[in-house]
């Protein structure tokens, strides 16, 4: 009986020291680094590895400038400055130059943004997801509605309307326009998307123009101390465009916002993994001080 | 006598061990950076890292400039936020090895270190090539002395190597 109170005062003992160790592991600050050390290590370097991989990138890189060198000496004094270089970096890091240094820390987060990108292009789409985009985003595949149109411009808004009834007897705009007083705005004659009206007609005149329906004209629309009368010759409504014929652009499209969100997911689950803590006294003494 | 000593030896262990397990959990239960708010330097830290008041300034003048307008709470955020997600990337590209893997990062890394060493040099000895290239075999040989070196590859390339 006392040999078995004996054998379980010894698990829960070492239970419970495991359990400290284990803790305190966990509550340090130290990182472990155990070492995956790649299968083609040369030499380690204070346990870091320089590799036979590495050399041979060296090699490559030497190439033009070492071409005198026997091959033997070459490597020999190849993997010296890898070693070397590896002896620098790891001095670096002691030095916590990796932080300090403005133009390495951008170089670094290019680096991250880099892999995060190169990751999710690695993933390879596939047709029915292509589909799927294409169908849920129509308005960024279709060809937006286009307009041709003359517009005209007067002081008066009476010879707008001797103008426009000319017009409607089946005068020429121009040709009435230039007898009433009145002058034709440099529109290019030709189907314009609604970017480009803006550009000659701003946004009012725009929105009016494009509900206007093709051969018609416009009542007089007095803006400030202008009036306008708006023919619009054409009117092209938006059209989707086939997928076989924009499978290129949505593939572009989709590339594109798929490099975005798994960016901001990487940099999501960075700051939920992430210990971030923020000095609230002095960034509220800041906020003042700016104030 | 002795079953009362031992006891007793028992008890005393067994108490030792539940202090440092109860140690082992405040450790881990307490954080390295929990005075935070008493540092007059530093605006945040991220894991270990400390986001400087003069680096969180600095980028918020940058900002007010080209907004052209002085920075309110919400541009305060988006800068700090900014701030914290470069050093999140920053570590990210740390711990993927982008130091020894990515080419710009390692040869940048290599130059800044190579450019100090070259400019004490000129400091103390002036803009003296040789007495430059000493100094940089002298700090690169102080590095070979102090550091760990094992070999593993195929004889051959270690033989010509350790000469």
């Amino acid at each position: 009986m006392r040999k078995m109170g004996v054998n379980t005062s010894n698990t829960v003992r070492a239970s419970i020291g495991l359990l400290g160790l284990l803790l305190l592991l966990a509550g340090s600050n130290t990182q472990i680094n155990w070492q995956h050390q790649p299968i083609d290590t040369i030499v380690l370097v204070n346990q870091q590895p320089v590799t036979e991989s590495a050399l041979q990138v060296a090699r490559q890189r030497a190439g033009r400038f070492m071409v005198q060198i026997p091959v033997q000496d070459r490597d020999r004094q190849l993997l010296q400055r890898l070693i070397d270089d590896e002896l620098i970096l790891q001095r670096a890091e002691e030095l916590g130059i990796l932080q300090a240094d403005p133009g390495i820390r951008k170089l670094l987060a290019r680096s991250a943004i880099d892999t995060v990108v190169r990751e999710s292009q690695a993933l390879p789409i596939k047709e029915p997801e292509l589909i799927a985009f294409y169908d849920d985003h129509q308005a960024v595949f279709q060809q937006p509605q286009r307009i041709m149109l003359q517009a005209a411009q007067f002081d008066d808004l009476e010879m707008a309307n001797i103008s426009r009834n000319a017009f409607l007897l089946g005068d020429s705009l121009k040709k009435t326009v230039s007898h009433g007083g009145g002058e034709m705005l440099p529109i290019p004659l030709s189907p314009l998307p609604k970017h480009m009206l803006i550009r000659y007609l701003g946004i009012s005149l725009t929105d009016l123009a494009l509900g206007i329906s093709a051969t018609h004209i416009s009542k007089p629309i007095v803006q400030g101390d202008n009036i306008y009368l708006l023919q619009v010759i054409e009117n092209q409504p938006a059209t989707l465009m086939p997928f076989k014929q924009v499978r290129q652009t949505v593939m572009t499209e989709l590339s594109s916002r798929q490099r975005r969100d798994s960016l901001t997911t990487t940099l999501e689950k960075l700051k939920q993994n992430a210990s971030i803590q923020f000095n609230l006294s002095l960034l509220e003494q800041l906020a003042s001080t700016d104030k | 006598m002795k079953s009362t000593l031992g006891l007793t030896t028992n008890q005393r262990s067994l108490t030792l061990l539940i202090c440092g397990s109860i140690l082992g959990i405040l450790v881990a239960a307490s954080d390295p950076y929990v005075s935070v708010s008493g540092d007059t330097t530093v605006v945040a830290w991220v894991n270990d890292t400390a986001i400087g008041k003069a680096q969180y300034s600095q980028a918020l003048a940058l900002y007010s400039q080209e907004k052209r307008s002085p920075a309110n709470a919400k541009d305060r955020t988006l800068v700090l936020d900014r701030l914290i997600e470069e050093e999140l990337l920053v570590q990210k590209a740390v711990n993927d090895g982008a130091l020894r893997n990515n080419l710009s990062v390692r040869q940048r890394t290599l130059q800044t270190i190579l450019d100090s060493i070259q400019s004490d040099a000129v400091a103390t000895n002036g803009s003296n090539t040789e007495s430059s290239d000493k100094a940089l075999e002298g700090y690169i040989e102080q590095l070979r002395i102090n550091a760990t070196i094992e070999w593993l590859s195929p004889p051959s390339i270690v033989k010509q190597a350790r000469q």
